[in-house]
């Protein structure tokens, strides 16, 4: 059954049944209602993690796990709270991109240009369509590459999206090509519905390069309370993968996304995760260096303002000799928020020659904010080195002071001793976001001075 | 008050109960649990114990050197002396609370009100729960060298409880070494009241298992430094936890963790600073290095939890092997393999064993583990 057009909204709450359902709402081969029919035995075999934030505020018997809406939005605009309203405006987001983002109308405007985009990417061989359509359209590579970065059984919130995934981004970019932009999930959203469950796979094969970007600075306003997205990458030997994520759910989600990329010999994956919405979030990009000098850059960047929980950070293991990895953290917590860092790196025995490079800083604002840092460190080859360095405080009083003595007010100074300290990030993103990036932090701050 | 059968039995019951590794952050970084018969020792009764300290004058264990006017005296008098006032510390951790059940060796000492002492103790014979108490009065001085030369020979194991207090604008100068073999577990609990100064050099080599809990509390405008370098070889499994709370406003402390691990040793090296709300004006650094060679391996784990923005916190790690160019050129100078790695690894511990008290043995320890 193809039901495109139609309202669907399954009943809440999860059981074998809904998860049958929604294999076959979306008419998939037998295998993938397997693949999902295992995993959610090992959602349910699963127990919550002990450790990091409370999510005990999760009912699960209060989601639905499957919600399509039909092409014509029911909800409108009015229905938006206030304070996400005002912040498109300030962002100076466009009145239909703005309806967009809010989740109440399709943005037709782009339309137009996702099918120019997909013209050219589809002569050069490179695949992008949701993984939905990448199921009906190209089974076999779907199947010999969903679940193996990771698994079903990974843990708790990935068994849940295994079982229940729907929507996300499938990318295929053959060998040697070089995608000529960087893909955007903004560009393909219109035409399905974005999940709260999605799964996203790239597949960069050799000497392949490609660059996506997730998200966006404006508020994903979600009346969903549960995110739980998983993003499979696999960078061959000698590809770049670099996947970039602006993370701005509206405040009252809880973002628990697992994101793990493989690369083989001389393959280069770059994270650079940003994470400024959400109730709590929970997010640590990871890389596999699995072939030899293998590399991995992840940059992440987190911004806990109040009553949001910010638990990022970052995982990367040197299975393979001449490894490299550099992982940089920046957090910045205000209004009593909470911004952690929690990361890994493991260097296995025989990852000889391979060296990890870990940096950490946490700006606390007010006295009520607060920042934790959880670095992992497990070194089992004796001819690899690791370094790791953070620091937590609040801004520099000497850079406030001189900054107000060059005129500036004392918000404007804190903004822009901020907008210094998360300036790698920016510099990362493409113009159009950066500009927003930037527009964002602000937002964000506004009121931290007082 | 508390008798000490009560105490006992409280402690006993706690280590039942508890979990082996109680801090979900280091489920996975734990050493021990299949290591050590903690069953068995959980399943003994107090009763038998009590009776075998009543009967035993426990200093006998302790060769210390006690100086004029100072207030020494057995572990087993502390239910009838002024250690009944600070004996009632929670235990936090299971072995903690096993040792407080059944210790029945070990010293209390208390310093005179504004007053200095120095002390040497030597600890020797080691088939026993060992607890000490260390209470430094206020405004007075105490230096104290700890030698431990653990040989258990029927145990196999070797427990050492150590509670410290800190008064007032008092401070302590300790110095442990510690030469061990079979499995040993420490734990201490040092409470640093307000402006009190604790500086502490560890440096240990051994232990099949060692494993060691360092609790630091420290009050308003206290100071404390830690220099710790331990050097392991063979099998050896070394799991250290290092827990320091900032419980108020302009505390200081400094923690330099150093490890050498050799051949198939491995180590698990565990920081945590604290840092709480109220601690306005503090600064911590947390550093933990550690050099590997051969097949020796090492976790290491720096954590900082802050939970207020007036503060100053760092923390650092790293892990490496001896620098090859280094070899080469020592060894072009006319030094033997050994004799240049023994160099290179006692300049990367220069730092923590700066003090001359503990250089010579730390330099010997280095030495015997490049055997």
């Amino acid at each position: 059954m193809q039901a495109t057009d139609e309202e669907i909204r399954l009943r809440k709450g999860l059981d074998e049944n809904i998860v049958r359902e929604i294999s076959k709402i979306k008419n998939e081969p037998e295998w993938m209602l397997d693949f999902r029919l295992k995993a959610y035995k090992y959602f349910k075999d699963r127990p919550m993690p002990a450790w990091g934030p409370d999510l005990s505020g999760i009912d699960f018997n209060s989601l639905s796990y499957f919600v399509r809406e039909t092409s014509k939005k029911t909800s409108r605009w009015e229905d938006l709270p206030e304070n996400i309203r005002q912040i498109y405006d300030k962002l100076g987001i466009p009145e239909a991109e703005k309806k967009f983002l809010g989740g109440t109308e399709a943005m037709f405007e782009s339309e137009v240009v996702y099918n120019r985009v997909k013209k050219e990417l589809e002569d050069l061989g490179i695949i992008f369509c949701d993984t939905d359509t990448a199921v009906q359209k190209y089974p076999e590579i779907v199947k010999q590459y969903i679940g193996k970065v990771v698994s079903p059984n990974d843990n708790k919130f990935a068994a849940l999206n295994s079982a229940v995934w729907s929507g996300g981004s499938f990318v295929f970019v053959p060998k040697g090509v070089k995608v000529p932009m960087p893909l955007q999930a903004y560009f393909r959203i219109n035409t399905s519905e974005m999940g709260q469950f999605e799964r996203t796979l790239i597949i960069a094969e050799e000497g392949a390069d490609v660059e996506y970007i997730e998200g966006c600075s404006a508020v994903m306003y979600s009346k969903a309370s549960l995110h739980a997205a998983v993003v499979e990458v696999i960078a061959k030997k000698n590809a770049h993968v670099k996947y970039t994520t602006l993370q701005n759910w509206s405040n009252n989600v809880y973002n628990l996304v697992t994101k793990r990329s493989f690369a083989d010999e001389n393959a280069y994956v770059e994270w650079v995760d940003a994470n400024i919405g959400s109730k709590v979030n929970m997010k640590y990009p990871s890389v596999y260096l699995r072939g030899e000098n293998a590399r991995a850059r992840i940059l992440s960047i987190a911004l806990a303002n109040s009553g949001q929980i910010q638990d990022a950070g970052s995982k990367v293991v040197h299975m393979a000799p001449n490894t490299f990895s550099t992982i940089t953290s920046k957090s910045i917590a205000l209004n009593g928020g909470k911004a952690n860092y929690r990361g890994l790196v493991r260097i296995m025995k025989g990852a000889e020659g391979s060296k990890s490079t870990v940096k950490c800083s946490t700006l606390l604002l007010d006295e009520k904010s607060t920042g934790d840092t959880y670095p992992y460190t497990e070194n089992n080859e004796k001819n690899a080195v690791t370094t790791h360095e953070a620091f937590v405080g609040k801004i520099n009083e000497d850079q406030l002071f001189y900054l107000m003595s060059r005129g500036l007010n004392e918000e404007e100074a804190i903004n822009t001793i901020v907008l210094g300290f998360i300036n790698e990030m920016v510099e990362d993103l493409p113009m159009e976001y950066a500009l927003e990036f930037n527009r964002l932090i602000k937002i964000n701050m506004e009121g931290a001075v007082a | 008050m508390t008798t000490e059968n009560d105490y006992r039995i409280k402690a006993l019951e706690k280590a039942r109960a508890a979990a082996f590794e109680q801090d979900l952050l280091f489920k996975y970084y734990s050493e021990g649990e299949s290591q050590l018969p903690i069953e068995k020792e959980e399943k003994k009764e107090i009763k038998y114990l009590r009776d075998e300290v009543q009967n035993e004058i426990v200093i006998d264990d302790y060769s210390v050197k006690i100086p004029k006017d100072s207030n020494i005296v057995p572990i087993s008098d502390v239910f009838s002396t002024e250690g009944k006032e600070v004996i009632e510390t929670e235990s936090s951790d299971k072995i903690e609370a096993l040792t407080n059940a059944f210790f029945d060796c070990g010293v209390l000492i208390k310093t005179e009100k504004s007053s200095e002492m120095n002390l040497d103790i030597s600890v020797q014979k080691t088939d026993k729960f060992n607890k000490s108490i260390i209470i430094v009065s206020e405004g007075s001085k105490l230096r104290l060298l700890k030698r431990l030369s653990a040989n258990p020979s029927e145990m196999k194991r070797y427990y050492e409880n150590f509670d410290i207090y800190i008064k007032r604008d008092a401070s302590l100068d300790l110095k442990m070494i510690s030469q061990i073999n079979e499995n040993v577990l420490m734990n201490s609990n040092i409470n640093i009241y307000n402006e009190g100064d604790v500086s502490i050099t560890n440096i240990m080599s051994g232990g099949k298992l060692a494993r060691s809990r360092v609790n630091v509390f420290l009050s308003k405008g206290s100071k404390l430094t830690i220099k710790d370098a331990s050097f392991h070889s063979g099998q050896e499994i070394e799991d250290k936890y290092i827990n320091v709370v900032h419980r108020d406003s302009n505390s200081e402390s400094r923690i330099d963790l150093y490890s050498i691990l050799n051949k198939n040793s491995k180590g698990i090296i565990k920081g945590m600073v604290r840092i709480k709300p109220n601690s306005s004006g503090s600064k911590t650094e947390l550093n933990e290095k550690a050099v590997i060679i051969g097949d020796a391996r090492v976790n290491l784990i720096p954590a900082l939890e802050v939970g207020t923005n007036d503060v100053i916190a760092s923390h650092s790690d790293s892990s490496e092997t001896i620098d090859k160019d280094k070899l080469f050129y020592l060894e072009s100078k006319g030094l033997n393999e050994r004799e240049a790695k023994l160099m290179i690894l006692t300049g990367f511990v220069d730092k923590a064993i700066s003090d001359e008290e503990v250089k010579e043995d730390a330099v010997k320890m280095i030495d015997s583990i490049l055997a």
